[in-house]
């Protein structure tokens, strides 16, 4: 019981601020969105965000989050995307 | 870049600060009073820290070209403490006319508790009084919205003139009223846990306000005053040009604490090609 309380006090402000960042994140591509309307709604990237989004609100049994979502990202590797993918992929480490 | 650090508790920092500030372009900084992470028990060591601030700090700083103001206040999490505060208060009309001192600040509520509210309206009269500009702390977390409401609610009480105020710590939820109502904003980055560079630069890019101004967290907590360096770098990166750098870094800030004669860092101009 006090193992629970001290991981919630240790974990929930750095979890605020996670939830903030993507809420900010997501307004920012929305903003976006607004401007260029079509090239963000066909965006495979964005579909995949919100598929992630949904995996984390869906209840879970097993602590295994992070990989799931590793493996749904994982499927930009099985589609043509070089083109604009490139552009944001680090060209090194 | 020229650039004024509004917002930098000089007293928690090392000179590798002023020497690092100083080489990306900071000019000047402004060391409002504060909690110094423990409760002190004794009226002189506030008075010794007003002449820490306002006497020594600014020949630390000249040492590096980076000229350095502050203000004087009780500060809110200390104002928990009404027979202190009092004491503290009765000292702080001394050094007002001092020539580095901008105004009182930082006051305002913690957690939004009576005591703090009676020293807040006691400095805020003060302020009024001897005609100070004024710097007001909000809440962090989950106290902000309400904390901030209650400050909106005492300056209109008092008709403090909004022009001569500025609310720090802004966030999404409070940066609208806070500028609607005519007042300074000021958005302070963290390294963690609170704002950070790229929601500040989105609320920059949604409010055009001449009035919103950009601060670092610098104390003895988490923080650094170089976030403030890493917000100039990613408002360049989101397109805006140096003009309008120059115009939110150094200008607003110097427009604000210039209504006091003694900030005599003027607003500056890029001149046309
Ligand atoms: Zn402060």
């Amino acid at each position: 019981m006090t193992r629970l309380r001290e991981t919630i006090d240790r974990e929930w402000l750095q979890g605020r601020f996670l939830v903030l960042e993507l809420a900010a994140l997501l307004d920012r591509l929305d903003v976006a969105a607004a401007k260029n309307e079509s090239a963000v709604r066909t965006d495979r990237r964005i579909e995949l965000l919100h598929r992630a989004l949904a995996e984390l609100a869906a209840p879970s049994a097993t602590p295994n989050r992070a990989e799931r979502l590793l493996e749904l990202y994982s499927e930009l590797a099985d589609v043509h995307y070089s083109a604009p993918l490139s552009r944001h992929r680090p060209h090194h480490g | 870049m020229y650039i004024i650090q509004p917002h930098y508790h000089a007293i928690a920092r090392t000179t590798d600060d002023y020497e690092r500030m100083a080489q990306a372009g900071v000019v000047a900084v402004v060391e409002p009073a504060f909690w110094a992470g423990f409760d002190r028990r004794h009226p002189g060591t506030f008075v010794d820290y007003f002449r820490q601030i306002s006497e020594f700090e600014p020949t630390r700083a000249a040492q590096y070209g980076i000229r350095h103001f502050c203000w004087v206040a009780m500060n809110p999490k200390e104002s928990e403490n009404l027979a202190l505060s009092r004491q503290v208060l009765e000292a702080l009309p001394e050094f007002l006319p001092k020539p580095t001192v901008l105004g009182i600040g930082e006051i305002g509520f913690n957690q939004n508790t009576a005591n703090e509210a009676v020293i807040f309206r006691a400095q805020l009269e003060l302020a009024m009084q001897h005609r100070q500009l004024v710097l007001i702390h909000t809440p962090h977390l989950h106290d902000k919205l309400r904390g901030t409401r209650l400050t909106l609610d005492l300056l209109r009480e008092l008709k403090f003139p909004p022009e001569r105020v500025w609310i720090d710590h802004v966030e999404e939820h409070t940066v609208r009223m806070v500028l609607d109502a005519g007042y300074w904003a000021g958005l302070t980055l963290y390294p963690l846990t609170k704002m950070s560079t790229p929601r500040a630069v989105d609320i920059l890019q949604r409010f055009g306000n001449a009035k919103l101004m950009v601060n670092s967290s610098a104390d003895w907590g988490p923080s650094t005053p170089f976030t403030l360096l890493d917000c100039v770098l990613e408002c360049r990166r989101r397109g805006y040009g140096e003009a309008e750098l120059l115009e939110i870094f150094h200008n607003r800030p110097a427009r604000f604490l210039g209504q006091n004669p003694k900030f005599s860092i003027r607003p500056l101009e890029i001149s046309p090609a």
